[in-house]
């Protein structure tokens, strides 16, 4: 064993070096690439012996601005070749604050840092270490590494990180929020997101009422590419697209019939929402009562999604229906599925 | 056709500007009897100058390594060489270029402020699902800032409609036909992959493209398939990496400084098999190619 890691050691440090002779190539491969490639040829042991090389090389180079590409290099190959000798070295190295200022061939080496501490598996520690090094930073493209990592944690955290990434969003981040986010909400599935938007989107939007503008705008572009499957990224999308006033009766009434397929209170409070924030005419039907219910005009099926406690009389129909929102109102020649089950009262 | 011709014309070609010993250093090795085939080509096209070409080759030496890689190390070194390559180049086609990439090599490339690695397996499956689409729609790149390029600062492109008509009659093989047809080569194996994926660009996209020569392929890295062909109509032709495929017409274009736009979309093509090189085949093709040549 002993010998095999010196012969890897001498291998890492040549390629460091820029000698990439005997190792795997491919075309354009960056130096990690060949590195990896070998490292996925070797048996189990050599693997381990390959790996404890790579640990060694990240204690022995001196952490100097001159050798921040090699560290590059080792990073990201020990985000591949991984040993306990490596977790605990690029730790200490986060948590001492080395190599933070370093940037090589565009990677930020903090970032780089937390993105590899990460995949050795994200503990408390490290998720308070990201939320602490995120609070006063303006840096969106590092807090959006941040938001993927924490996603690996399979728990609310990467959700409550939104609202510190609120602060540093811009209009040029946008596209590669809404990029992250799909990667979020596709590995934790939307529900949490849901909540956080119920939870603290309102208090966030008065100190930063742009941002979280485009904030909601990726969250509506991710959720609707995840509709088919995630009941919840409906929920957002349906919320989202109503604060822009653009969606029609006949989806809140889908909405409104998915228990037991979503928690009924969740699904309570987006109606409320929804209601709120794009269709005044509801303020006529009671707040606590807001859920799908059909019923008729005599110029043709009117679906709205609000139920009353007892059925409307013409005379108080007429006046509602004069001021739904357009986007309320269907067709008048297309019959609404009156047989659909709707949450009964 | 063969070497010993080959020999002679690149001799008589640079007419005494270099030795036969420097001459004969290049048919040591395979990438060096492929590079001489190609110096040919493109010198009796009066595609590229022969003092540049002589001077190259006057710094080979014996004891230094492969011929091609020391080529490729002097070509690097010359002062303003970005001025060698895509030369002549004439505005587009009405329909768009395709450029394939490899989704490691984006991530290289292109995410590097984001901090995907390129041989972890969830990090490229996260990029191809961000990136790329499996619909011809594709996804759109305007976000790509950074400098839209490849090795010196040029980029390899090919007809928008030799890919769709490709992907319809071979959508189940994609990923090999492109890596043995556009000779790229990749040699990967079920695991060790290498997943390709292509950029399409608007058509009618003003950019000046050029038929390449020898001075735009990469001779530093070895088993190469680039081979020059004579002038027709400002396109080049790959080389098939097994020799059973027709190549494709190709191009280069210069770096696009700033980075993409949405109007250019990311479409996920699959995943390579690898494949057996035939370095002999792309040698016979280079002899025919010059035989046609004269």
């Amino acid at each position: 064993m002993a010998k095999a890691t010196s012969q890897f050691s001498e291998l890492i440090y040549s390629a460091l070096d820029g000698n990439l002779d005997g190792l795997p190539r491919e075309r354009d491969d960056a130096v990690h690439d060949s590195l990896i490639r070998f490292f996925r040829t070797l048996s189990a042991s050599d693997q381990r012996a390959f790996a404890a090389s790579v640990s060694e090389a990240l204690s022995h180079i001196p952490p100097y601005l001159e050798n921040a590409k090699k560290f590059v290099t080792l990073l990201f190959v020990a985000q591949i070749a991984k040993s306990g000798g490596s977790r605990a070295i690029i730790r200490k190295m986060l948590s001492d604050g080395v190599l933070e200022a370093f940037v090589a061939d565009q990677v930020v080496l903090k970032t780089h840092l937390i993105v590899t501490a990460a995949k050795y598996g994200l503990d408390q520690w490290l998720i308070d270490f990201i939320f602490r090094s995120s609070q006063h930073s303006r840096d969106v493209e590092y807090k959006l590494n941040c938001l993927r990592v924490l996603s690996w944690a399979l728990d609310s955290s990467c959700a409550d990180f939104l609202a510190v990434l609120v602060p540093a969003i811009t209009e040029d981040s946008a596209k590669m929020l809404a990029r992250t986010l799909e990667v979020c909400m596709k590995r934790l599935g939307c529900r949490s997101f849901l909540r956080w938007l119920h939870q603290y989107s309102d208090a966030i939007a008065m100190a930063a009422p742009v941002e979280i503008d485009i904030l909601k705008s990726s969250l509506l572009t991710s959720a609707q590419r995840l509709l088919s499957g995630d009941i919840y990224a409906k929920l957002i999308s349906i919320e989202l697209l109503a604060e822009k006033r653009a969606i029609g009766a006949d989806e809140i009434a889908n909405v409104a019939s998915l228990p037991p397929l979503v928690d009924e209170k969740e699904l309570e409070m987006l109606l409320m929402r929804i209601r709120r924030s794009a269709f005044n005419p509801w303020s006529l039907i009671p707040k606590q009562d807001v859920m799908a219910r059909v019923f008729h005009h005599p110029e043709g099926p009117v679906l709205v999604c609000g139920r009353t406690r007892a059925p409307l009389s013409r005379q108080k129909q007429a006046p509602i229906i004069a001021r739904l929102d357009r986007s309320l109102t269907m067709s008048l020649n297309e019959r609404p599925d009156t047989n659909r089950r709707l949450p009964s009262a | 056709m063969n070497d010993s011709e080959v020999r002679s014309m690149l001799a008589q070609l640079l007419a005494g500007s270099v030795t036969d010993e420097q001459v004969d250093l290049l048919f040591a090795h395979i990438d060096g009897r492929r590079l001489a085939l190609c110096l040919c080509i493109d010198m009796s096209n009066n595609r590229i100058d022969k003092l540049v070409v002589a001077k190259l080759i006057g710094t080979i030496k014996a004891n230094l390594g492969s011929a091609s890689r020391q080529f490729a190390a002097a070509l690097d070194s010359i002062p303003d060489g970005h001025a060698l390559r895509c030369i002549r180049p004439e505005y587009g086609i009405s329909e768009g270029y395709v450029r394939v990439v490899a989704i490691s090599s984006f991530i290289n490339f292109y995410m590097r402020q984001y901090v995907y690695n390129s041989q972890d397996p969830v990090d490229i499956a996260e990029v191809k699902r961000i990136y790329f689409s499996d619909s011809l729609d594709g996804q759109p790149l305007g976000d790509i800032k950074r400098c839209w390029s490849g090795k010196f600062g040029i980029v390899w492109v090919f007809r928008d409609s030799y890919f769709l008509g490709l992907r319809e009659k071979e959508s189940e093989h994609l990923a090999d036909i492109l890596n043995d047809a556009l000779g790229l080569g990749y040699k990967s194996s079920p695991h060790l992959p290498i997943e390709l994926a292509v950029v399409r660009y608007p058509p009618n996209f003003p950019i000046p493209a050029a038929q390449p020569t020898t001075f735009d392929a990469d001779w530093d890295t070895e088993d190469g398939f680039y081979m020059s062909i004579k002038s027709r109509e400002n396109w080049g032709k790959t080389c098939s990496c097994t020799g059973s495929r027709e190549g494709c017409e190709e191009r280069v274009h210069r770096e696009l400084a700033g980075g993409l736009s949405d109007e250019f979309i990311g479409v996920y093509v699959g995943r390579t098999n690898g494949l057996t090189p035939d370095a002999d085949s792309v040698l016979k093709e280079g002899f025919r190619r010059l035989k046609d040549n004269n």
